[in-house]
C-alpha cells in the first residue's frame, strides 16, 4: 500500500493555544479515512496543515510523499478540498463560482462538472447569496470534486445536506475511491463515519487517542447485554465476571456491559432460568461515548 | 433529483481558458479582481474626474478677469494658518491649475489613499475572513502568485483611474482656462495624476503589508491614521515648527515641492514614494506567502462599557452595533470642525476685505452672510458633507 498522507509528530500551537500535538497518522491509498473528534479537537487544524494553509510548530506532514512545506502547489494540484466553514462570492452565481475555481485549477472536465451539478441537484444560475446552507455546501462539494482529485480532504462535508443528497455524496465518494482515489473525511457525526469510512482516527484535545479500522473499533468495544430472569436477579454472580461492568438490576431484568469475550456471561446465565437474552453490538457512537465520555461528542459547531 | 451518471472518461475534452477571461472575468485571480473592481473604478474615476472638471468650470466662471484673480490671490495669501494647514500652501492660485491644485490636489490624494487602503487591506483580508480564500489557496497556484495577481489587478485599476484623472485635468485646462497661464499642459496633468496615484498606493501599501499580521480592519485603521497624521503634520509644519521633523518622514513632506498643476515639478521626489510603496507591497506579498492563512495577532483595543452593547432589544443592539463607528466618525468630524471654527473669524474678516469674492459666494449661496463667522462655517460644512459622502462612497465600493 502507498501512504498518501503521513504525519510525524505534527504539532501546531497558535501562540499559547493548542491546535494539535504530536499527531502521527498514515492514510493509505484507496482508503476512506474518518477523522473524528469533538469541537475544538484539532480536526480542521490538521487538514489546514496538510494543505500548508498553516505551518506546523514542529513535526512534519507528507502528502503523496511530498513535504507539505516544500511543495504545496504540487500537492494542491492533486487534492480537492472542502473547508468546514466557508462563504463564497455573494454576487456570483453558483455556475460562475464553479467556473472560476475550474479555471484556477485548469484541466477540469466540463462534462464531469455538469454531471456533478446534476447529481447534486444544484441550480447553478442562482447567486450564491440566494442559496440555502445546503445548496452552498453543494457548490463547495462540486468545487472540491470537479477536477477528479486523487485525494479529497473534506471537513464536515455533509453539513446542511438533506439525506437524499447525502446519499448522492456518499455514492460519489465510493466512485472516487473505486477509481483509486483516497478520502480524508473529518466529522463529528459518528454514524456518518461508521457508514462511510474504512478506518477512523479519534482525536481529542489535539491528541490522537485511537486509530483503527471501524470494524475493529466496534469489535473491541463493549456489548450491551440484557438478561430477563424467571426468578430473582442474581446480580452478584455477574458482577465478578471478567470484562463485566455497569451491572444494573431492575425487577427481573439485569443489564450489564461486557468488554471482550461474552462467553463467561453466557456460561453464567446458563445456570439460571432465563426468559430472554439480548446482546446488542454497539454503534460506533455508543463506543465513542463509552470510551471518551459524553463531553467528547458535543455535536454543535465544528472542530478546530 | 439524483441522476445516475458515472464519471466521464478521463480522456474527455478539457476546456482551456480564453485569453480575455484571463484578463477580465473568471479566468484568473487577476481577471476576477479586475471584474470585482469595476464599480470602484467607475466611482473613483468619476469622482476624481468630476471634482476637477466641476472645480475648473466654477473657477472659470467665477474668476474670469485678471482683477478677480488678484483678489483671490490676496484673499488666499491672508488665509489664517489653521486653514492653510488644512488645505495646504497656496501656490499660483491666480491660475486655473494652481487654484485646482490648492483646492483639490491634496484631497484627491487623500481620496485615492482611502480607496487604496480599503481595497488593499481587503483584497486578501476580506476573502480570508469569509472563507473563500481557503478554496483559492488550495488551488495549485502558490500564495505568492495569489497575492501578486490580486495586487496587479489593483495596480491596473489605479493606473486606469489615474489615466482618466490626467485626461480630465488636461481637458479642464483646455475647456475652462480663460486667461494666460490657465492652460494645463499634458506633463502637468500626468504629473498630478502620477502623484495622486503614488500617494494613494503608498498608504494603501501600508495597509497591505500590515493586513497579514493584524487583519483587515486594524491594518486599514493604522494606514488611515498614518495618512491623516502625515497630511496634517505636513500641512501645519510652518505653523508648528515642532512638526517639521515628523513631516519630513511622510510622503506629503517628500513631495511638497511637486505641484505640477501650479507649475512646480519635482519628479525625483516621487521616487522615494514609489520605492516605499514597492517595498511595502513586496513585504505584504511575502508576509501573505509565509504566514499562516487567516491567523492574525489579536490587538487589544479600548472597548466601550458593556452597557452600551445593547442586549435588551433589537433596537438597542442596532445602536450598540453602530456606536463605535459613530463615535469614531464623530471624533474625526469634531476635530475638523474645531480647526475650521478656530479659523472662521479670521476668514470672515478677510472675506469682508474682498468684496468681489464675497459677491461671488453670495451669488452661489444666496441668503448667507459669508462676512460673518457663522456664514463661513455654514459654507465649510457644506463641503464637509461632500467629504463625508466621498468617504462613504469609498467605504461602500471597497466593501
Amino acid at each position: 500500500m502507498t501512504a498518501i498522507i503521513e504525519t510525524q509528530q505534527l504539532t501546531k500551537f497558535y501562540g499559547s493555544q493548542r491546535g494539535i500535538v504530536d499527531l502521527d497518522l498514515t492514510v493509505e491509498q484507496g482508503e476512506v479515512f474518518g477523522f473524528l473528534g469533538p469541537n475544538g479537537a484539532g480536526k480542521t487544524t490538521t487538514i489546514r496543515l496538510l494543505l500548508d494553509l498553516i505551518r506546523p510548530t514542529r513535526g512534519r506532514a507528507f502528502v503523496f510523499g511530498i513535504d507539505t512545506i516544500a511543495d504545496p502547489v504540487a500537492i494542491h494540484r492533486r487534492v480537492g478540498y472542502l473547508p468546514g466553514e466557508f462563504a463564497l462570492y455573494d454576487r456570483l452565481t453558483g455556475g460562475q463560482t464553479l467556473e472560476y475555481f475550474a479555471n484556477l485549477r485548469g484541466g477540469v472536465d466540463r462534462a464531469y462538472q455538469r454531471a456533478l451539478i446534476e447529481r447534486f441537484d444544484l441550480d447553478p444560475s442562482r447567486k450564491f447569496r440566494e442559496y440555502s446552507k445546503g445548496n452552498k455546501q453543494k457548490v463547495g462539494l462540486v468545487a472540491a470534486l470537479q477536477h477528479r482529485p486523487e485525494l479529497l480532504l473534506l471537513d464536515e462535508p455533509t453539513a446542511g445536506l438533506d439525506p437524499l443528497v447525502q446519499q448522492t455524496f456518499f455514492a460519489v465518494l465510493r466512485e472516487a475511491v473505486a477509481e483509486g482515489g483516497t478520502v480524508f473525511l473529518s466529522s463529528h457525526i459518528l454514524s456518518e463515519v461508521e457508514k462511510t469510512c474504512d478506518r477512523v482516527a479519534i482525536i481529542r484535545d489535539g491528541r490522537l487517542v485511537r486509530i483503527d479500522r471501524v470494524d475493529a473499533l466496534r469489535d473491541l468495544a463493549h456489548h450491551q447485554v440484557e438478561l430477563r430472569f424467571a426468578g430473582p436477579v442474581p446480580a452478584a454472580e455477574f458482577e465478578r465476571l471478567p470484562g463485566v461492568s455497569d451491572v444494573r438490576a431492575e425487577d427481573h431484568v439485569l443489564r450489564l456491559r461486557v468488554v471482550g469475550s461474552i462467553a463467561p456471561v453466557v456460561q453464567a446465565a446458563a445456570r439460571f432460568e432465563i426468559l430472554d437474552f439480548l446482546s446488542r453490538e454497539p454503534t460506533l457512537e455508543e463506543t465513542f461515548l463509552a470510551e471518551y465520555g459524553q463531553q467528547a461528542v458535543a455535536v454543535a459547531g465544528h472542530g478546530r | 433529483m439524483a441522476v445516475e451518471l458515472g464519471r466521464a472518461p478521463l480522456a474527455a475534452p478539457r476546456a482551456s481558458v480564453p485569453l480575455w477571461s484571463r484578463v477580465y472575468g473568471f479566468g484568473s485571480i487577476y481577471a476576477k479582481t479586475i471584474r470585482d473592481s469595476r464599480l470602484a473604478f467607475v466611482i473613483m474615476a468619476g469622482l476624481l474626474g468630476a471634482i476637477l472638471f466641476a472645480g475648473g468650470a466654477a473657477f472659470g466662471s467665477a474668476y474670469h478677469t485678471a482683477e478677480a484673480r488678484r483678489e483671490l490671490d490676496s484673499l488666499v495669501a491672508t488665509l489664517p494658518p489653521a486653514l492653510k494647514g488644512l488645505y495646504g500652501n497656496p501656490v499660483n492660485v491666480e491660475t486655473l491649475g494652481g487654484s485646482l491644485w490648492w483646492k483639490y490636489g491634496p484631497w484627491s490624494a487623500l481620496f485615492a489613499g482611502l480607496w487604496s487602503i480599503l481595497a488593499l487591506s481587503a483584497t486578501l483580508g476580506a476573502e480570508v475572513r469569509q472563507g473563500s480564500l481557503e478554496f483559492v489557496a488550495s488551488a495549485p497556484l502558490g500564495r505568492r502568485r495569489i497575492a501578486v495577481e490580486k495586487l496587479a489587478a489593483h495596480l491596473t485599476v489605479v493606473v486606469g483611474v489615474m489615466a482618466i484623472l490626467a485626461l480630465a485635468t488636461w481637458a479642464t485646462g483646455a475647456l475652462f482656462g480663460s486667461l494666460p497661464g490657465d492652460a494645463i499642459p499634458p506633463s502637468a496633468a500626468i504629473g498630478f495624476a502620477i502623484w495622486v496615484g503614488l500617494m494613494g498606493l503608498a498608504f494603501g501599501s501600508v495597509a497591505f503589508a500590515l493586513a497579514p499580521f493584524v487583519g483587515r480592519a486594524p491594518a486599514a485603521a493604522a494606514a488611515g491614521a498614518l495618512m491623516a497624521a502625515g497630511y496634517l503634520v505636513n500641512g501645519y509644519r510652518s505653523t508648528v515648527p515642532a512638526f517639521s521633523g515628523a513631516a519630513d518622514l511622510t510622503p506629503f513632506g517628500w513631495t511638497a515641492g511637486h505641484l505640477p498643476l501650479a507649475g512646480l515639478y519635482d519628479w525625483r521626489s516621487l521616487v522615494p514614494v514609489a520605492l516605499l510603496a514597492a517595498v511595502l507591497l513586496a513585504g505584504g506579498v511575502e508576509a501573505f506567502a509565509r504566514r499562516d492563512l487567516g491567523i492574525t495577532a489579536a490587538i487589544r483595543t479600548p472597548g466601550l462599557p458593556a452597557a452600551t452593547l445593547g442586549l435588551r432589544s433589537p433596537l438597542d443592539r442596532a445602536f450598540g452595533e453602530l456606536l463605535p463607528a459613530a463615535l469614531a466618525w464623530g471624533l474625526g468630524i469634531g476635530i475638523y470642525g474645531l480647526v475650521v471654527a478656530a479659523a472662521s473669524r479670521s476668514f470672515a474678516d478677510e472675506m469682508r476685505r474682498s468684496p468681489d469674492t464675497l459677491n461671488t459666494f453670495r451669488a452661489v449661496f444666496p441668503g448667507y452672510d459669508f462676512a460673518s463667522a457663522g456664514g463661513f462655517l455654514q459654507l465649510v460644512f457644506v463641503q464637509l458633507g461632500f467629504i463625508v459622502a466621498g468617504f462613504a462612497a469609498a467605504t461602500l465600493v471597497a466593501g
